[in-house]
């Protein structure tokens, strides 16, 4: 389906934003295009108001039971040739709402779609590449990934192998209790430094001196101290 | 536009940026494609149990566990990432995933399921049993984890015959139950 509509329509093209009942959210994204910092213009796009103008169509929002119809007369007043470019995981494949009742769940479902910009929202630059896409001016870069996996290069997690405290779960209580104190991200980061500390020292002390080497090497950030202090506190006393 | 508005702009450094002809730097923490680190994955599913708009799923054939990502539907919420136990989902900084193809946005991972001595098929992948055997070592005494895995090395319909045929047996005169 990929093609040069530059070359095709030997004009500058003109966008027609429809909103399908999204929240709004790809919505301002969409306009965020057209502000200086990435202004759209550079390629000769405009957003329009009619569909009559329009060379080619960004479709937002889940495309709900009501507006079905509309989206169906809107893409029947397109001139051909054009271009539909769903944007947002609602117009996509039906994002957070792609089983509810009053929703069709998808763009393509009504009318065919260019091109899939996921994201919720996708950032302004997403979905400038996404309409490049469909011009066909520049390559697409995501490709369909299918593995079969057996036993073959299958390896255990290394964290817990490497400074195992005392059994599993010791390590799930760890884990648990620090996502639950600073988040996922922190906790991935830190976990290696901390179960390695755990294995190193047998006394509170020993513990509390290696934390605040953590600590240092991170940034002294008064989170990450506080923490691994309260860890320090509770899972020490429990294990010994 | 007036004089006063050219002065005024003269001021300012140009900020607009020359995105497709280089690189947008992403925040620190950003959350982008999802993906699945292959040598880590078990396939035990709990991404697919989390996901809020159902963008991974289990399928269960005969034989494999597919689990499949549809990254047209994905919210990048980083649910997956939190909860995975083995630590194998992790969101990269990539976030051009614009594509023509409905199918170039899935991601397919099948998983093979062992079979037992009679040829059928157990509902836990090889992997799994592999992380299972290594969790129970870390904890429980010796000869219950080999009575475990023994067990586990049989599929769910021979096991409960087995089970209910032992409780049988029990029940019958001369059973143990009836001393």
């Amino acid at each position: 389906m990929s093609r040069n509509l530059y070359k095709e329509l030997r004009k500058s093209i003109y966008l027609l934003h429809v909103d399908a009942g999204s929240c709004n959210g790809c919505d301002i994204e969409v306009l965020d295009a057209l502000t200086p910092y990435f202004d759209i213009e550079r390629f000769g796009m405009k957003l329009v108001a009619s569909p009559k103008q329009a060379d080619a169509v960004i479709v937002t929002g889940p495309v709900t039971r009501q507006f079905k119809r509309f989206l169906k007369r809107i893409y029947e007043y397109l001139p051909k040739p054009t271009a539909v470019v769903a944007v947002g995981s609602c117009a996509c494949g039906g994002g957070i709402w792609h089983d509810t009742y009053n929703v069709i769940g998808g763009v393509d479902k009504v009318i065919p779609v260019d091109v899939y910009v996921p994201g919720c929202p996708p950032r302004p630059s997403a979905i400038i590449h996404g309409v490049l896409v469909a011009l066909g001016v520049i390559e697409q870069k995501v490709k369909r990934v299918e593995r079969s996996l057996g036993l073959k290069g299958f390896r255990t997690l290394e964290v817990r192998k490497k400074g195992m405290v005392e059994g599993y779960s010791t390590y799930r209580k760890v884990v648990l209790e620090l996502k639950r104190m600073i988040g996922y991200r922190l906790t991935y980061r830190l976990l290696k430094d901390y179960v390695e500390l755990m294995r190193r020292s047998s006394y509170r002390d020993e513990l509390l001196k290696g934390i605040e080497d953590i600590v240092r090497a991170w940034g002294e950030d008064p989170r990450i101290r506080e923490a691994l202090e309260t860890m320090a506190r509770r899972i020490g006393k429990d294990d010994g | 536009m007036s004089l006063k508005l050219i002065v005024k702009s003269l001021k300012w450094k140009r900020v607009t940026r020359k995105y497709p002809f280089e690189q947008h730097p992403v925040p620190e923490d950003f959350r982008g494609r999802v993906e699945f680190l292959e040598e880590l994955c078990m396939g035990c599913g709990a991404c697919a149990n989390v996901c809020p708009p159902n963008a991974i799923q289990v399928i269960e054939e005969k034989g494999t566990r597919i689990i499949k990502l549809f990254i047209g539907r994905c919210i990048f919420c980083g649910r997956c990432e939190e909860n995975c136990p083995m630590m194998a989902v992790k969101q990269t900084d990539d976030f051009e995933l614009s594509s023509i193809r409905r199918e170039d946005l899935e991601v397919v991972l099948r998983h093979g399921l062992p079979r037992d001595e009679k040829g059928h098929f157990l509902e836990y992948t090889e992997r799994e049993i592999v992380e299972a055997e290594e969790v129970l070592r870390s904890e429980r005494p010796r000869e219950l984890v080999e009575k475990l895995i023994e067990s586990s090395r049989k599929c769910r319909s021979c096991r409960i015959r087995e089970g209910i045929g032992s409780i049988a047996k029990a029940l019958r005169p001369g059973g143990e139950r009836n001393e």
